[in-house]
């Protein structure tokens, strides 16, 4: 009985030693090892960057094969389901809790922050984030904005009016110029600019003026809101295509262009030039001698041959090496750049704005400008650009709209969004079959858990701004 | 690396005194548990062909570290009291901790209380009841959340160039999170008659699980797509049955039978404060759970139907379907199993079968079959007569694919869809086969979701077991040689070809409130095996 006494009370110590009412000290075994507990502002200024050129869809923002089909450049290989607007609901929680998550991070770590960089590294980041953002109204429309990113303190973000995202986005990026300080430190981590704020000036005024022309219908609506805002940029834009501002890719595989990654390393074959941009290029010259120089830039004549084919958009085209392929510059060429904002782009935009009585000047000069802009980006010779250039007839809007569209190649959304305020080649028409809407899309629905999981709010968007489909037309489209 | 370190003391103490009987224990317990894994991945390819190290990596390779440290500590206490070997009464006492919870409330005090009363020792010896016991308890279950989930952390990425890349994770934190309990009443009732011949056991259970640390989805607008809480709470009723008899036994023959069911009814009470719905899983169609209804709901796009419930068919003869519609609950309306065995002298023959009713999955295995043209249903004639696959004639708008049956040539092909207009008249076409599955019905979830009712036959054994007189100068006491089948016969199911007792379509990481990996895709997986063997049993 004692020997079991003297256990009983041994054991009794040993439990004593671990209890401690409510807990008990474990040290600091739960500080996960696997990562950093303090904000490596530089690393998510870059992470945010990168997601702007990161393949695939949804996250691709400058390389979005589906805003190309949009916008007829391409037309699919083998499986046409992509050009016939298969993706209904577009993720876009990919961008909050990555890039704007990671940006917002950033301003929170600098605001208040007595660092030499502090102001200059919360304007890149505002800049970043008003460019994302932008993008992003541009294709769902209305979309959570002003309730956004603050994590379990609101569990339902509601959706913000487009007209309230773009005055939103002017504010911040209106905010953000003003603190820029060309003689300050320029932000770690900023591997678009690689820290130079002059260039962010104008990276900060060609958004601005871009998405001021995007409001060219509801510039009365918002009292000349749309004309100020264009004309408080327009000075400070990129003017010459040595200025255009690009997304670029490395050579190593996990930072390299991700149509080399689908055309090389993975040899897929499903985009190849549409009918739509090939036959437009062609013009009034031959499929050996297209009327547009740039067409020889932006596409490989048929292999074996040196005829320019595209392929009928919205159909199955199995035989792809029977037609054209975007030049192997682009997918056969890892380093290959995406263009976020181009000069010729810009002098588009100044000659729309010159038919709009929006600012003084020529508008066919700045057309004029803006083709030789994109003839000097494709690198097409001085001769071949003057010849094309001068025996282009220029009709005004309808010119500007058709080689607008032809200009943006490769630059999926921003082509797409254009095409829907301004249109473009009247060839540019809807698949015979459609499997999600009923023409070309005019935004993409929002993500599917979306009605279930902020259903209040969603209802309200829905309501406000029509069915949640690919047709409903945006607010700035109509 | 997966190292687990624990220590565990306990005493026992037992006696008797006159009609009782008492046992106690007391014990302590700790457990470290340490996870490591390196991974490392080539980019771009190797340069050294044959070669395979990740030193030839084209580009810089991609290094993954994880290193995973828990520990837990607990200490218990527990007793019973027995009178005359017919009452017994047995409790305990448990506080667990965990470094994974919140640092200043890192514990949960379990208790637990259960008695028995075997109540035929109180009955004269008869021939009817031999044995019948009573029994309640009351139980609880801590559970812990995983770690790392309490503070901000940064998490590496590829770097660009020279240039490091960092993201906030996409779950948020939670520095309140702590551990939880499963609350389980039970009562049951145990009854044997006839020297045993028959048996029933039946089980009532009534079991709340509250604070368990559970994943909430939310809208990533918010920066996090989800984050782990204690703020669920849900309820789960049922009862199980479990019947036993042998109906025939003789000197030479016996036949014995069992045969068990069981429901479960699992509620969800709370989520979280502004959430009423929780995304489970997401491949197509949702699992989610919703306040206030039974949890494990398949939500996805539905045929879209007029008020009697007629398919409505658009003016091309296509399906037309609403989205976010609710399809079924995974939870079946009962499960169980049955066995049976023969022995006649020195042979055995025994079955096994299995068996679920009602509850719902969503299976790709046809969708994908007809969308590639490879099922059955993308062949045959159709009413006229006609290949399905022949080309669709007629008139109307969209004769490239589609005609109404009125206005279908007699020759055309194509394959029949019904339902009704848009104003609720019938109407028939007949429909391109390649349109119908790839374009329209691959996007209708609704037709893919089966019904998950199924009778099966697991298993069937033949035994021989060797006369005892070969035995006697060898070490055994028994041997048993026999033939086995597994997997032997799909009796029912609704899918053809499809076994809804093997679905693992969303398998690997897909553990659901970190409780139960309920399945509820069937992803196109392979058929699974069928074994046959032979097996002997050996008996010391």
């Amino acid at each position: 009985m004692k020997k079991i006494i003297t256990k009983t009370v041994l054991i009794a110590l040993v439990s004593l030693s671990i209890i401690a009412c409510d807990s008990v000290d474990f040290g600091d075994i739960n500080d996960n090892p696997n990562a950093p507990s303090t904000a490596p502002s530089a690393g998510l200024l870059t992470n945010s960057m990168v997601a702007i050129g990161r393949p695939w869809t949804p996250s691709g923002l400058v390389m979005s094969t589906a805003a190309m089909l949009y916008s007829q450049y391409l037309a699919n290989g083998q499986y046409p389901d992509e050009s016939r607007y298969v993706d209904f609901n577009w993720n876009y929680y990919t961008y909050y809790a990555g890039p704007l998550r990671d940006l917002q991070e950033v301003i929170n770590v600098k605001t208040g922050s007595e660092a030499l960089d502090a102001t200059n590294t919360i304007a890149v980041a505002t800049l970043t984030r008003a460019y994302i953002l932008h993008t992003m109204t541009d294709r769902w429309g209305y979309i959570p904005y002003s309730e956004t990113l603050q994590g379990q303190e609101n569990k339902t973000p509601k959706f913000d009016s487009q007209e309230d995202v773009y005055k939103g986005l002017f504010n911040e990026i209106d905010t953000a110029l003003g603190m820029i300080d060309l003689t300050a430190p320029s932000p770690k981590g900023d591997i678009l600019l690689n820290g130079n704020m002059a260039r962010w000036i104008q990276f900060g005024n060609t958004l601005k003026a871009v998405m001021a022309l995007r409001l060219s219908k509801r510039d009365v609506d918002l009292g000349g809101l749309a004309k100020t805002k264009f004309n408080e940029a327009i000075e400070n834009v990129i003017t010459t295509s040595n200025e255009n501002i690009k997304y670029t890719y490395l050579s190593d595989d996990n930072n390299d262009h991700p149509l080399q990654d689908r055309f090389v390393d993975e040899g897929r074959k499903d985009w190849i030039m549409s009918d739509v941009i090939v036959n437009y290029m062609i013009g009034n010259g031959s499929n050996t001698a297209p009327q547009d120089p740039r067409l020889a830039k932006y596409a490989d004549p048929v292999v074996g041959t040196n005829t320019f084919i595209g392929a009928e958009y919205g159909s199955g085209n199995d035989l792809v090496d029977n037609f054209s392929f975007i030049t192997k510059n682009i997918i056969e060429n890892g380093t290959a750049p995406a263009m976020i904002f181009t000069a010729a782009q810009m002098h588009f935009s100044m000659a729309e704005a010159v038919e709009l009585g929006w600012m003084a000047g020529s508008a066919q000069d700045h057309f004029k400008m803006a083709i030789q802009e994109s003839m000097n980006q494709w690198g097409v010779d001085a001769g071949a650009a003057t010849a094309f250039i001068n025996g282009y007839t220029y009709n005004g809007m309808q010119s500007i709209a058709e080689q607008k569209w032809v200009a943006l190649f490769m630059q999926g959304y921003e082509s797409w969004a254009e095409w829907r305020r301004i249109g473009g080649p009247a060839t540019i028409q809807p698949p015979a079959i459609m499997l999600n809407g009923t023409g070309v899309p005019q935004r993409q629905a929002y993500p599917s858990t979306t009605p279930s999981i902020n259903k209040v709010n969603y209802d309200a968007a829905v309501a406000a701004q029509g069915p949640d489909d690919l047709d409903t037309k945006l607010w700035w489209a109509k | 690396m997966d190292t687990k370190n624990e220590i565990f003391g306990v005493l026992n103490y037992s006696q008797d005194f006159n009609d009782f009987s008492f046992s106690a224990s007391t014990g302590v317990q700790i457990e470290d548990r340490n996870f490591e894994i390196v991974l490392d991945q080539t980019v771009g390819g190797m340069t050294t062909p044959g070669f395979y190290s990740i030193g030839t990596s084209k580009d810089r390779p991609n290094n993954f570290n994880l290193k995973v440290n828990t520990e837990n500590k607990a200490w218990f206490a527990t007793g019973t009291v027995g009178y005359k070997e017919m009452f017994f009464l047995e409790g305990s006492y448990r506080m667990d901790y965990s470094s994974t919870a919140r640092k200043d409330l890192n514990s949960v005090i379990t208790k637990a209380l259960s008695g028995s009363f075997i109540f035929s020792k109180l009955i004269p010896q008869n021939d009817i009841l031999s044995f019948g016991k009573l029994r309640a308890g009351y139980a609880e279950a801590p559970f812990f959340p995983i770690p790392y989930q309490l503070s901000q952390t940064y998490t590496p990425r590829n770097p660009y160039g020279s240039s490091g890349t960092s993201t906030v994770p996409d779950t948020g934190v939670n520095p309140e999170l702590e551990g939880g309990q499963r609350k389980e009443l039970e009562y049951g009732i145990e009854l044997k008659f006839i020297k045993n011949r028959l048996g029933l056991d039946f089980t009532y259970f009534d079991r709340k699980d509250e604070k368990i640390p559970s994943f909430v989805t939310i809208p990533g607008s918010t920066g996090i797509t989800g984050y782990w809480s204690n703020e669920g709470k849900q309820s789960f009723k049922g009862f199980e049955i479990a019947l036993s008899g042998t109906p025939i036994k003789t000197d030479d023959f016996s036949w014995d039978i069992s045969i068990n069911f069981a429901t479960l009814k699992r509620t969800v009470d709370f989520i979280a404060e502004d959430v009423d719905v929780n995304i489970l899983s997401s491949w197509g169609p949702q699992l989610q759970e919703r306040v206030g209804e039974e949890w494990g709901a398949i939500y996805g796009n539905a045929f879209k139907r007029d008020d009697k419930g007629n398919k409505v068919l658009g003016d091309d003869g296509l399906y037309e379907y609403e989205r976010n519609k609710y399809l079924g609950s995974i939870l079946p309306d009962f499960t169980g199993g049955a066995s049976t065995s023969f022995t006649y002298k020195n042979f055995d023959l025994a079955f096994g079968f299995d068996f679920q009713y009602g509850g719902k999955f969503y299976g790709v295995s046809r969708r994908y079959g007809n969308y590639a043209g490879l099922g059955s249903e993308t062949v045959g004639n159709n009413r006229l007569g006609n290949p399905v696959r022949n080309a669709v004639s007629g008139s109307g708008t969209h004769a490239a694919y589609s005609v109404n049956l009125t206005n279908a040539d007699a020759t055309s092909g194509g394959q029949l869809t019904s339902g009704v207009d848009a104003s609720g008249n019938p109407q028939e076409f007949l429909v391109n086969p390649f349109v119908l599955w790839r374009n329209n019905l691959r996007n209708i979830h609704e037709e893919y979701v089966n019904d998950a009712t199924y009778i099966k036959l697991r298993t069937i054994r033949f035994g021989y077991k060797l006369p005892t007189k070969f035995l006697e100068k060898t070490a055994f006491s028994d041997i048993n040689i026999g033939v086995f089948a597994n997997n032997v016969w799909l009796i029912k199911s609704d899918l053809k070809g499809v076994d809804p007792s093997e679905l693992e379509g969303r398998r690997a990481g897909n553990e659901i409130n970190g409780i139960k990996n309920y399945e509820w895709i069937e992803n196109g997986q392979l058929p699974n095996a069928r074994t046959i063997g032979i097996n002997a049993r050996f008996t010391f």
